[in-house]
C-alpha cells in the first residue's frame, strides 16, 4: 500500500497530421512516455484535464494490455476502450472533468493495465494537455 | 511491514518499544529515556541512484540502465544484494549514514523511509545484501521486483550498532522517474527494562508500546552475533508467552547478562 502520489503530467499534439497519442512529459519525468501504467494493485484517479491552444478532440484511452518490453518512448498496444471524450472549446482556459470534483477512476488489478491520450485535430493545430493523475492503492 | 497509510510514531521519555525478530521468535524490549532529536524530518534528496551503477534488473528486459543520477527507470528493479545504503558525509560510516558500531549502544535509531513518488516498491535488506522475504518459508521469495511482499512509498526499521542495512527499490511502472528520498527518524537513547514481568507485560500486550516486524524471515547469522555483542542478549523468547511463570522465568535470567 502506498500514500497518494499526485502527478500532473503535459503534452501537446504535434502541429502536424490529424491524430496521434500524446507524448507526456513531466517534473517527475526522466523522459516523455506515450502512455502511463498503473503499479499493480493501485488505480489512477484522473482529477482534471486542462487543455489550451487550438481546438482539438482529445480521447483518455485505456488498455489492459501494456505489453512486455515496454519502454518511454513506444506504444506497445491497440487501444481498447475510450473512457472519455473531451471536446475542446477554445474559448476556455481551463475544463475540468467534472464540476463537482469526481475523479475518472481507472484500476489496475494486474499491472497491466494502462492510460493514455489520443487527439484528433487538422494539420498544424497545436493544443496543450494537462492531466492530473493521483496514484492511490485500490 | 509498515505502510505509509498508518501513522508512524515519533518517541517520547519513557515509551516502549518492541523490535520483534520473526525469524528466531523473539524480541527485543527498549525504554526510550530520551528522544535525541527534536526535528524528526531529514530531506535526503534523490535516492542514489547513479549512471554508473551496475544495471538495474528488468521486470519485462534482462537489464535495464540508469539514465540519470537520482532516476528509477519503468519497469526495473534493484537485485537481491544491490540495495543501496544513503551516504552522509562525516557520518560514523560516510557510506551508510545509519550505521555505527557498540560504542552507541546507547541509542538506537527508529526510521521510515519514504519515497516519491510514492508508488515505488521498497524492501529491506537485513542485514544488508541478504533478501528476506519468503513466502512459506522458502518456496516463493517475494519482495521487490516479484508481485508482493515490499511496500510502496514508505518503510520503517530499526538501526541497531554492527548491522548494515540497506534498500532496495523496484518502479513497476513505465514511467521513468526522478526520485526523492524524505526520512522520519527518531535517534533515540534507550536502555533495557529490568524487570522480567515488565518484559513480558510489553510482548503479551498488557503494557502499551509499539511494535516493529523487522524483516527478518531467515536467520542470519550475523544478527544474533552483532545483538548479543550490542545489548548481551539476542532476544526475548516469545514462545513462552503462553506459559507466564516460564517467561519471567527465562527473561530474568536473560536479564542477568544484558549490557545497557
Amino acid at each position: 500500500m502506498s500514500p497518494p502520489s499526485l502527478v500532473t503530467f503535459h503534452g501537446a499534439t504535434f502541429g502536424a497530421g490529424t491524430a496521434g497519442t500524446i507524448p507526456l512529459t513531466s517534473d517527475i519525468l526522466q523522459a516523455a512516455v506515450n502512455y502511463i501504467q498503473i503499479p499493480r494493485g493501485m488505480a489512477a484517479k484522473i482529477w482534471a484535464i486542462r487543455m489550451s491552444g487550438d481546438a482539438a478532440v482529445v480521447t483518455l484511452g485505456f488498455s489492459k494490455t501494456a505489453a512486455a518490453a515496454v519502454t518511454a518512448t513506444t506504444t506497445p498496444f491497440t487501444p481498447t476502450v475510450a473512457l472519455s471524450a473531451f471536446n475542446f472549446d477554445p474559448t476556455l482556459a481551463m475544463w475540468l472533468n467534472d464540476n463537482l470534483r469526481h475523479p475518472i477512476v481507472v484500476n489496475s488489478p494486474t499491472g497491466g493495465e494502462c492510460i493514455y491520450l489520443n487527439w484528433v485535430n487538422a494539420g498544424t493545430k497545436v493544443t496543450q494537455v494537462d492531466i492530473d493523475v493521483e496514484f492511490v492503492p485500490l | 511491514m509498515a505502510t505509509d497509510e498508518k501513522k508512524f510514531p515519533n518517541f517520547k521519555a519513557n515509551d516502549y518499544l518492541a523490535v520483534t525478530i520473526p525469524a528466531t521468535q523473539s524480541a527485543m524490549v527498549f525504554r526510550v529515556k530520551v528522544r535525541v532529536n527534536p526535528e524528526q524530518m531529514l530531506q535526503y534528496g534523490a535516492l542514489p541512484l547513479a549512471t554508473s551503477d551496475p544495471a538495474l534488473s528488468g521486470m519485462d528486459a534482462a537489464t535495464v540502465s540508469i539514465p540519470a543520477a537520482g532516476v528509477m527507470p519503468g519497469r526495473a528493479y534493484t537485485a537481491i544484494g544491490r540495495g543501496y545504503s544513503m551516504a552522509l558525509t562525516n557520518a560514523y560510516d560516510a557510506t551508510d549514514m545509519w550505521y555505527t558500531n557498540e560504542d552507541y549502544r546507547d541509542r538506537i535509531f527508529y526510521i521510515v523511509a519514504k519515497t516519491t513518488p510514492s508508488f515505488l516498491q521498497l524492501g529491506l535488506e537485513f542485514p544488508k545484501g541478504v533478501q528476506q522475504y519468503r513466502f512459506q518459508r522458502d518456496n516463493v521469495m517475494a519482495g521487490v521486483g516479484t508481485n508482493f511482499g515490499f511496500s510502496r512509498g514508505a518503510i520503517e526499521t530499526v538501526q541497531f550498532p554492527n548491522i548494515h542495512q540497506s534498500l532496495r527499490i523496484g518502479n513497476d511502472s513505465n514511467l521513468p522517474v526522478y526520485t526523492g528520498l524524505t526520512y522520519q527518524y527518531n535517534e533515540l537513547i534507550i536502555e533495557t527494562p529490568r524487570d522480567p514481568l515488565t518484559i513480558y507485560n510489553i510482548l503479551a500486550g498488557r503494557i502499551p508500546s509499539y511494535r516493529v516486524d523487522l524483516p527478518i524471515m531467515v536467520q542470519d547469522s550475523s544478527i544474533p552475533i552483532q545483538l548479543q555483542k550490542d545489548y548481551g542478549y539476542t532476544g526475548f523468547d516469545m514462545t513462552l508467552l503462553s506459559t507466564p511463570n516460564d517467561a519471567v522465568t527465562e527473561y530474568g535470567n536473560i536479564l542477568k547478562g544484558v549490557i545497557i
